[in-house]
């Protein structure tokens, strides 16, 4: 094997490495957003659960 | 200043709508606590042994740290959207309120409206009113936090809060909590006039105010096409009795009470788009005995006129006049035992002490001074007698000052220069009258009484004071 093989071999596998890392930066940060997004409806919900509980028209005698 | 609560249902944007507010801010927050920590257990639950279980822990985790940050966020901007909301909405229903209120306020002050209580002469701005259905006290049926134009009682039924809704049709009492005595409508919204007849005992007070009121019933009334009402039956049957009694020959009984009831008289022209409510006040004339007496006169506080009626045998020159012939009419006439200077401090004095008039200052309402049992004896005659010009008519004032000129010399003539000095200092407008309440002195016989000159000093005081009050006379 050459040394220009070698060179190739090396970028090669860095450019592999930095897909990879690349790779599950990606499918954190997806998980991270799609949990956060997940977390903001659950927040809604909470907020909107505990209008419906609490907030109700006059209660006008019959 | 805090008013206490109203038996009513307030609206919900001044009550209700902040305890909900509260409740969800409260109830939310505790709800995001109980997710976040959910997640965060269901993150520690899971690990990473393998790249599905590791994505898991990093979504709980994340969801977990999401709630607590973006839960927050999002509590905290809908929590303002929910206040701003409410507080629009509370600020368009006070701004709309405040108007109807403005405006009410505004219609009522130049219409000259207000509740003067007959019983316990209270001025206030409104009654209170009863609630129909159930009879409930509303001390302050204004457009209001309770409703803008209507407020609902607490029993579910619907009140008008605005003079614009007929909320005068709604029974009201008297403010006062001494007194509470049932108002009628007319009592505030009508336009108003005080007039109390003052005097010592037995200088003929309830004859003149009995003979006053039947002219301008029988009278005054047709001329100017009003249409005369007693607005209490218990007031029209008096009336009726007293002119009863005068028809048959009897004058009217002896007043007892020292602070009288009102005599209403409502007045509405003939189109009836407005009504006039006259006050009339007789009290005994022992209530000018003593000045403490007069505390409760209250409606000294807001008089439209005072008609201060002179018996002429109370004044000593005038008994000396007719010494020889008193002795025998004594029982029948009734001299009355006051001093007129006394009659006329008390009043004075109470009005100082206790209706904010000032020691020296002019009182603005004018005063009718009324020298009355003129039928007796010579005494028209005495009343003419040193006038240079008895009642011209060209005279400078016209026919009606030459009259009051008339009277005004005789009391000067009859020693009493003083009290002339004294009412005309203390009052801006002062007007002299004669008059005879019975028409000739009680002689036993059952012929009817008839009034001589009562009803100008009335008239007068209301045109001075309140022009326009009675309408215009509609006689040719």
């Amino acid at each position: 094997m050459s040394d220009g093989d070698e060179l190739a071999g090396c970028i090669g596998g860095l450019i592999g490495a930095v897909l990879v890392i690349t790779a599950v930066i990606i499918a954190v940060m997806t998980i991270l957003s799609v949990g956060s997004v997940y977390g903001v409806g659950v927040a809604l919900y909470n907020y909107f659960q505990a209008f419906r509980n609490n907030v109700s028209p006059m209660e006008v005698p019959a | 200043m805090s008013s206490p609560p109203e038996p009513a249902v307030k609206s919900y944007f001044f009550d209700k709508g902040y305890k909900d507010l509260w409740q969800t801010i409260k109830e939310s927050w505790s709800l995001n606590l109980a997710s976040s920590e959910e997640h965060f257990q269901r993150a520690s639950r899971t690990g990473f042994e393998d790249v599905a279980e590791g994505a898991q822990t990093i979504f709980w985790w994340s969801a977990g740290i999401s709630v607590v940050v973006f839960g927050t966020a999002v509590f905290a901007i809908t929590s303002l959207l929910h206040v701003a909301l409410l507080g629009l909405v509370f600020l368009l229903i006070y701004i709309a309120f405040s108007l109807v209120l403005l405006t009410e306020w505004c219609y009522m002050g130049i219409r000259s409206f207000f509740t003067a209580c007959p019983a316990c002469h209270e001025k206030s701005r409104l009654p209170e009113y009863f609630c129909p259905s159930c009879g409930e006290v509303h001390r302050r049926l204004i457009p209001s936090s309770y409703g803008i134009l209507r407020r609902r009682c607490q029993c579910g039924e619907k009140l008008p809060a605005t003079f614009f809704l007929d909320r005068g049709g709604l029974t009201s009492r008297c403010p006062n909590p001494d007194c509470h005595e049932i108002l009628d409508r007319s009592h505030t919204e009508s336009r108003k006039a005080f007039v109390p007849i003052v005097g010592g005992p037995a200088v003929g007070k309830s004859a003149y105010l009995f003979a006053t009121v039947r002219r301008l019933l029988e009278r005054e009334a047709p001329r100017r096409s009003l249409e005369c009402s007693f607005i209490e039956s218990t007031t029209e049957a008096q009336f009726d009795r007293i002119v009863g009694q005068l028809d048959h020959g009897r004058p009217p009984d002896k007043t007892t009470e020292k602070v009288p009831r009102a005599f209403n008289l409502e007045l509405r022209n003939g189109r009836g788009n407005w009504a006039r409510l006259l006050y009339l006040y007789d009290p005994a004339g022992e209530a000018y005995v003593d000045a403490e007496d007069l505390v409760l006169h209250k409606y000294q506080g807001h008089l439209t006129g005072l008609i201060f009626l002179i018996d002429p045998f109370s004044i000593p020159e005038v008994r000396r006049l007719y010494d020889d012939q008193l002795a025998a009419v004594e029982t029948t006439l009734k001299p009355s035992s006051l001093l007129i200077e006394d009659a006329l401090d008390r009043v004075l004095i109470t009005m100082e002490s206790h209706f904010g008039v000032g020691k020296t200052a002019r009182i603005k309402s004018p005063a009718a001074v009324v020298v009355s049992k003129t039928d007796a004896f010579d005494l028209e005659d005495q009343l003419e007698a040193g006038s240079a010009a008895p009642s011209d008519p060209t005279h400078s004032g016209g026919p009606d000052e030459a009259a009051s000129d008339r009277v005004r010399r005789a009391l000067i003539r009859w020693d009493q220069a003083d009290f002339v000095q004294q009412i005309e200092t203390r009052f801006k407008t002062v007007r002299y009258f004669a008059c005879s309440s019975l028409g000739r002195m009680p002689d036993g016989t059952d012929r009817a009484f008839e009034a001589q000159g009562v009803l100008g000093p009335l008239l007068w005081l209301l045109d001075t004071s309140q022009p326009g009050f009675l309408g215009k006379s509609t006689a040719a």
